[in-house]
């Protein structure tokens, strides 16, 4: 910055007012008090050890955890693939299925999520965190795969080729070559995949059993009756996820180098 | 290939066998990701299409019989006019604001700042996604409530007497908060159309004395307008198919269309209603895509 | 009411159950159970399913804070998943075009659904030789017209009704006087300073109260039912909000930003005072009130009924109804538990006239789903909201 722009003054009061709530959801989960508007009673961990010691929360976490994990299993293989398929060989109708495959982002969660349970009603699926499972893989396969398929559009097919005429057979071209180039774009995907499924409630709200996901409990006390450990458990997963951020970037530079 | 060629009058066949192959391959590949969204999104869909032209037998049954009358009563029904044209105009201007907000902002990022501090600066945007959007809703309570910070901060500095009761639960609660929540993709997304622009171009605009205005209309807002048409239509079809965000916050107007549709399909139990108006409701946002692409398009010549 | 003169013990709110059994030395850290999450999460789920009750109501109904229960819970094994509804059409919702079959194994309903619940298949006839302690309950919720009309017909006992009470206004008590009429929120000093629950049937009764035209079998006409929805869009017009839920209410409560909602629940003032808000009180306006009566159900397709009748049967024990009555600020069914509860709580509901005023002065909210051609259906109750709400 050479000198105070007004530019970069607006740009830190945009920040400011995007981080103003989740300041006040940090600064609440450590109040000594259930209340949620000031004056602030003074400093307590008790939201925390209630977030600790409560079965609700641990079987929200794991629940959210299960659809989660078996989502950014499935979607990364599934992405990983058509993205390969889509972005090497050009084929009769490759804009269609992309359009396919990109299409769930442009639906409201409402749309996926009464599609699903009608459908799953009519069918007699007993709902459950399958179910849920279902919705997220549709819902998070387009971002996957536009994370995977700019990478793939930038790859250097020569380096394949080179290993190919090394007498690489295609399985280990694969392996060897061009996993390893793709892989920090597959695990920022991934990534991304896992918060948007850890977060989900617009389509779980529909589709979901007697297990309830972490964002599903939360809606539901948000709608019924609040206290701070709300924003204790938030807190802990922001920093959750900053951890893991950090280190998913450590790993990502590694692999590049 | 080399081989191929070779063999002369053969080459035909083995291309074809080799294009056969390679269309196997490549079905191979698709064919998974194409099942998960065949399946548990489009037969759903149509399925969910078809039952808007169904009969309702009430809580969740459905008569097989060909009606056009959800459709008729979707469109007629004076509630859900009324409805409509709040949640269409309140996710309009929520678009609007955090494509507007986002320009100046990611403007600044990309071109004014050092690349280290562009990462941070877009790590920080990312992060304020990292909490629950639930969470993010219910803590403008505390922000905007009665005794909440901005209204005690007011008071104490001599503005107003009385705590100003409009901040929460009301549209501009609602509205506050759909800016809040989806102002972060509006600047990743501007951010990433500007990233494609080559500074030496904004350079060449200086110099040929064009002003900062100037050279933003004539060089940045065309080169972005994908971003742009793009952070408006994602803002605008998220946010005027909330069903939580006016529920917790909207006050008085406190139902959105996306309310009545989960309301006509899960509490009343009628399937074929609440689909025709959902259908409607797409309908309308791919127009409005539709019309925002040509848009685009125009403004690029 | 009762707040005041509930003893500290009896104040205990889950939260601070919570804090007890983490000092008793069950605490359980996060990392541990994320690791079992990744492993063997579906074999604790087997195990635990064997006296798990999955219930889905309104928030209270599942008993969790009441001593008797959580006792009998801890001796059996019993682990209860909760999940609460906003409104009543939450539970038609889930058990209809929900998927909710198979998945709860307990709910109730408030008795006017009875008949239109039965005839949508919800619930399942009850074996009632594993509920002997329903015998407890007063004759006017076993036999004769009233239990005949709601819980008990065709042949099968459908639900067993467990408590009841009356709707009216909840208000903050330190801030402003008993509303006696609604049309005391009207007045200018309670503009933008209450809430308006979302809660249909509640409301559409004592719309009819407040405007003259209420029936004891719920019949109006599309005219009576604009003119009642007509009132509640002038109290909209002084509100500050719509109330999500009774659970909302007492957040709104105790954060200062109401100081009254209709319709009420008495329950709240428990909700608000756990809230540390102890003034909230409940008051039935001269109008009148909907008055309600909740009955458990075992919806069909369920799943480990054993351990729901065993549940169900022990709240109907005289101390699980005393302590129930106490905590939600309701009624019992039990007139034996009336001697076990405190002086307050006894002083809430005239017990002695019981069959007095359900059958006379506050008979129970009827839902017209079966209704004679020219009056609103319970369909037309709810779209009539729905253009309220708008």
């Amino acid at each position: 910055m050479r000198r105070p722009s007004g530019l970069g003054l607006y740009t830190v009061l945009l920040f400011l007012f995007l981080f103003a709530p989740i300041a006040v959801v940090v600064l609440f989960s450590f109040n000594k008090t259930a209340g949620l508007t000031f004056p602030f009673h003074g400093w307590s961990l008790r939201w925390y050890r209630a977030v600790f010691s409560s079965s609700t929360y641990r079987d929200a976490i794991v629940a959210s955890l299960r659809v989660a994990v078996v989502t950014v299993v499935v979607v990364v293989v599934v992405g990983t693939l058509a993205g390969i398929g889509l972005t090497r060989h050009a084929f009769r109708g490759s804009g269609v299925v992309r359009a396919l495959l990109l299409f769930p982002a442009a639906l409201p969660g409402l749309f996926v999520g009464i599609a699903l349970l009608s459908f799953f009603v009519q069918t007699k699926v007993t709902l459950s965190l399958w179910t849920v499972t279902v919705g997220h893989l549709v819902y998070v396969l387009p971002y996957f795969f536009l994370v995977v398929a700019s990478r793939l559009q930038r790859f250097d097919y020569l380096l394949e080729e080179a290993a190919r005429d090394l007498g690489a057979g295609p399985w280990t071209t694969f392996r060897r070559v061009t996993l390893p180039l793709i892989a920090p774009s597959l695990i920022a995907g991934a990534l991304v995949v896992f918060s948007l499924s850890w977060d989900e409630v617009f389509i779980t709200f529909f589709t979901i059993g007697a297990q309830n996901t972490l964002p599903l409990v939360i809606y539901s006390t948000v709608k019924q009756s609040v206290d701070p450990s709300v924003n204790a458990i938030s807190t802990l997963l922001l920093a959750g996820s900053l951890v893991f951020i950090f280190s998913v970037r450590r790993l990502v530079v590694d692999l590049q180098q | 290939m080399t081989a191929a060629a070779a063999l002369g009058g053969r080459v035909g066949t083995v291309n074809v066998r080799i294009r056969r192959r390679r269309r196997l391959v490549v079905a191979g590949l698709v064919a998974p990701a194409l099942l998960v969204v065949c399946g548990a999104l489009l037969v759903p869909a149509v399925n969910l299409i078809v039952q808007s032209f169904l009969e309702s037998s009430g809580y969740g049954g459905v008569v097989y019989h060909f009606t056009f009358s959800n459709y008729l009563d979707a469109v007629r029904d004076p509630t859900y006019r009324t409805v409509a044209w709040h949640s269409f105009g309140l996710g309009a201007l929520a678009a609007l604001i955090c494509v507007v907000a986002g320009y100046p902002a990611a403007y600044f990022i990309t071109f004014r700042l050092h690349p280290r501090w562009r990462n941070l600066a877009l790590f920080l945007v990312v992060v304020s996604l990292f909490t629950s959007y639930l969470v993010r809703l219910y803590a403008w309570y505390t922000i905007l409530g009665g005794n909440g910070i901005v209204n005690t901060a007011l008071i104490h500095l001599g503005i107003v007497n009385h705590p100003l009761l409009f901040l929460l639960f009301s549209r501009w609660a609602v509205l506050i908060a759909f800016v809040n929540v989806f102002l972060p993709y509006s600047v990743l997304m501007l951010t990433s159309a500007m990233q494609n622009i080559r500074p030496e171009l904004l350079e060449n605009a200086r110099d040929l004395g064009a002003s900062p205005v100037r050279t933003f209309s004539r060089v940045v807002l065309p080169l972005t307008m994908t971003g742009a048409v793009g952070a408006f239509v994602y803002t605008f079809i998220l946010t005027s198919g909330d069903y939580i965000t006016p529920s917790l916050l909207g006050g008085t107007s406190s139902t959105s269309l996306a309310n009545i549709v989960s309301d006509e399909f899960v509490a009343l139990g009628d399937r074929p209603g609440g689909a025709a108006i959902s259908c409607v409701m797409l309908l309308v946002f791919f127009a409005v895509y539709l019309a925002l692409s040509r848009l685009e398009r125009w403004k690029g010549i | 009411m009762t707040d005041e003169l509930l003893s500290p013990a009896q104040r205990i709110t889950r939260r601070e159950l919570v804090r007890r059994s983490l000092l008793g030395g069950a605490a359980v850290g996060l990392a541990p159970s994320l690791l079992a999450a990744l492993e063997g999460s579906a074999a604790a789920a087997t195990t635990a399913a064997s006296g798990t009750i999955d219930f889905f109501s309104w928030q209270g109904y599942d008993l969790l804070d009441e001593p008797v229960m959580k006792a009998f819970r801890k001796k059996n094994g019993i682990t209860i998943h909760s999940t609460y509804v906003n409104t009543h059409n939450d539970i038609t919702a889930k058990f209809t075009a929900g998927g909710g079959k198979g998945i709860y194994n307990l709910s109730t309903y408030e008795a006017g659904y009875g008949p239109f619940y039965v005839g949508l298949g919800i619930p399942q006839p009850l074996d009632m030789s594993k509920i002997p302690n329903f015998k407890n309950a007063h004759p006017i919720f076993r036999t004769g017209a009233i239990a005949s009309k709601w819980w008990h017909f065709k042949g099968h006992q459908w639900a067993v009704p467990f408590t009841w009470g009356i709707q009216g206004i909840n208000y903050q008590s330190d801030k402003i006087k008993a509303p006696t009429s609604y049309q005391d929120l009207l007045k200018p000093a309670l503009k933008k300073k209450f809430g308006v629950t979302d809660d249909p049937v509640a409301a559409i009764v004592i719309g009819a109260h407040a405007t003259g035209v209420f029936r004891a079998d719920s019949l109006y006409t599309k005219a009576q039912l604009s003119k009642i929805i007509a009132f509640w869009k002038t109290l909209k017009a002084n509100a500050r909000l719509i109330v999500p839920s009774y659970g909302n209410m007492a957040d709104l409560f105790a954060s200062g930003e109401i100081v009254a909602a209709t319709p009420g629940w008495a329950a709240v003032n428990s909700f608000a005072a756990s809230k540390g808000d102890k003034a909230v009180k409940h008051v039935a306006p001269k109008e009148g009130s909907a008055t309600f009566c909740d009955a458990f159900f075992i919806p069909s397709g369920s799943k480990n009924t054993d351990v729901v009748y065993a549940y169900i049967n022990e709240a109907f024990t005289l101390e699980a109804q005393a302590q129930e009555a106490e905590n939600l600020v309701q009624a019992a069914v039990c007139p034996g538990a009336v001697k076990l509860m405190d002086k307050a709580t006894r002083a809430l509901y005239p017990y002695a006239q019981i069959t007095q005023i359900l059958t006379k002065t506050a008979p129970l909210e009827v839902i017209p789903n079966n209704v004679p051609k020219g009056y609103a259906t319970f369909a037309d109750w709810n779209k009539a909201w729905e253009q309220f709400k708008a």
